[in-house]
């Protein structure tokens, strides 16, 4: 039953991600990988919240903290924050998850991570940017969400 | 051969309009309505049409046919952010929902009409659970800010809050009555559950009975108890991909007179005792968990868009299932079957028919409320 699910779930799921991304034709297209570089891309520009640079340009991100796994339907994201007592850890880390919720297919499971050891606080930054119902409840929050868009304005 | 191929989950329909994630699934108690919630802060109420049987006809513990469920009221206005949890009076009367907003609202039923009767103002941040307890006397509602509030409810609709209490270290994720009325488990972020019980002496005030937590609890946040209908047993499910079972006990305490189990009045200590771990099937986050009717049947929603049903097999099914996979080892709870993809987006709540013991329903990431039928 277990392995069952790893062959069964990417059909049905790919069907619904091929109608709203297909190439514009009546049928289904042959669905592209998407790899850990197509990722990458989608949060390179990203803002930090706190300097007029990239993720990118301040290291806090780069290509080799993405891993995919494209079959499984399951992305992994690390980051590591340029100071390890960072306070803005967290706004990161929801910047990087709104994005991915906004540019990915539905039938991606998005964990976000802060590169072990990189932060002080990292299990309690971790576990609060996986945790649904704080991030949903922080994009209700204007403010916060006001935040999260300007640091997205420069990724789109 | 594995036993689980005796049984199956069936999917009977497909509820459409939401329009952003429903978070919550409830029946009502004469199993007549579901009421779902959702991020696009409505309450919907489903129910057969016009002319149609209605479900709860065919009698307890029925698998009857299912009458298409439309629609039947959407209830709107009373919370300007998501609502995360509709909860049922006992009476079916009312209905409590609990907001990130930090509200908890109450509906009550005038008529063939649902009208929004009081207002609860309190926590400081977002509510996400809300509970009658069995003689709708007090509502429990738990939040973001890491408290449990007790209310008394007035004639009138008037309520009162009876207690405030902190305790839990982090947000507290649910609460739910235990069917004797006299006591309520909350469990939270902070990888606990708490079981609370009104304080020896009397008094009204509220105190933590018991903390179930360490070695035998859950190693991440607890996302959802449910105490089974006979009130033996307390089920728990959490972001560290477990269902635990719970073994409910109740000893006099000292100042009671001694008495066996006659159950005539004083105040009974709780003790819960960890009976089960079903690890090792859920493979993301466990949102939600719910007992049949008959006690039977133990469900289970995730972030992987599953729904998992295990049922107690004897020692031998048990043992037979062993290399399936329960980490448990002997723990006696198997897996009995599974919807895989039951939604395209995570599974966030389930919740079996009051009465029809094999009748499910869900919500989930992708706005849809689902319900199955456990073929066994």
């Amino acid at each position: 039953r277990a392995t069952a699910r790893r062959a069964a779930r990417p059909a049905a799921a790919d069907a619904a991600a091929c109608s709203s991304s297909g190439s514009g034709g009546a049928g289904p297209a042959p669905r592209e990988p998407i790899d850990a570089l197509e990722v990458f891309e989608h949060l390179r520009d990203i803002t930090d919240p706190e300097h007029p640079y990239t993720l990118e340009q301040l290291n806090v991100l780069e290509e080799a903290g993405v891993e995919v796994d494209d079959g499984g339907g399951a992305v992994r994201v690390r980051f590591t924050p340029t100071v390890e007592h960072c306070s803005m850890a967290t706004l990161i880390g929801l910047c990087i998850r709104v994005k991915l919720l906004r540019a990915l297919p539905q039938r991606f499971k998005v964990d976000i991570e802060l590169t072990p050891g990189s932060h002080l606080s990292e299990a309690a930054v971790n576990r609060q940017l996986n945790d649904k119902e704080r991030v949903a409840a922080a994009l209700e929050n204007p403010a916060l969400l006001a935040m999260v868009d300007r640091c997205l304005a420069t990724s789109d | 051969m594995s036993l689980e191929s005796f049984e199956s989950l069936e999917l009977l329909q497909t509820l459409e309009g939401h329009d952003e994630r429903v978070w919550c699934v409830a029946w009502s108690p004469d199993g007549s309505t579901l009421a779902s919630c959702s991020a696009d802060k409505t309450v919907r109420l489903w129910a057969p049409g016009p002319g149609a049987p209605p479900l709860a006809a065919a009698g307890a513990g029925a698998a009857a046919a299912v009458a298409p469920l439309v629609c039947s009221a959407v209830l709107e206005d009373s919370h300007t952010k998501t609502i995360r949890c509709a909860a049922w009076s006992n009476d079916g009367r009312h209905l409590a929902t609990a907001g990130f907003d930090g509200l908890t609202a109450v509906w009550e039923r005038q008529g063939g009409v649902w009208e929004s009767v009081a207002t609860l103002e309190g926590h400081e941040s977002e509510v996400k659970c809300v509970a009658w307890s069995p003689n709708d006397g007090a509502l429990a509602t738990c939040g973001r800010d890491k408290s449990v509030w007790l209310w008394e409810h007035l004639p009138g609709n008037d309520f009162e809050c009876l207690d405030v209490k902190p305790g839990h270290g982090g947000d507290v994720k649910a609460v739910a009555w235990h069917p004797g009325g006299e006591l309520l488990a909350s469990c939270s972020y902070d990888d606990s559950i708490k079981i609370w019980a009104p304080e020896p002496g009397g008094g009204g005030e509220w105190e933590c009975a018991q903390t179930l937590a360490g070695p035998s609890g859950h190693s991440s946040t607890v996302w959802s108890v449910a105490f089974s209908p006979d009130g033996r047993q307390m089920a728990s499910a959490g972001d560290d991909k477990t269902l635990r079972v719970w073994e409910c006990r109740f000893g006099n305490s000292s100042d009671d007179g001694g008495g066996g189990g006659g159950g005539g009045g004083g105040s009974r200590r709780p003790s819960f005792r960890l009976a089960a771990a079903i690890g090792g099937y859920h493979s993301r986050s466990i949102f939600s968990c719910s007992w049949s009717a008959d006690g039977r049947w133990l469900a289970s929603g995730d972030g992987a868009n599953c729904i998992r049903v295990f049922t107690r097999g004897d020692e031998a099914a048990a043992a037979a299932a062993g290399g399936g996979g329960a980490d448990g080892g002997g723990c006696g709870w198997v897996q009995a079957c599974a919807a895989e993809a039951a939604h395209e987006s995570d599974v966030n709540s389930v919740a079996w028919h009051p009465s029809d013991a094999t009748l499910l329903a869900s919500g989930g990431d992708d706005g849809r409320v689902r319900l199955w039928r456990l073929r066994a």
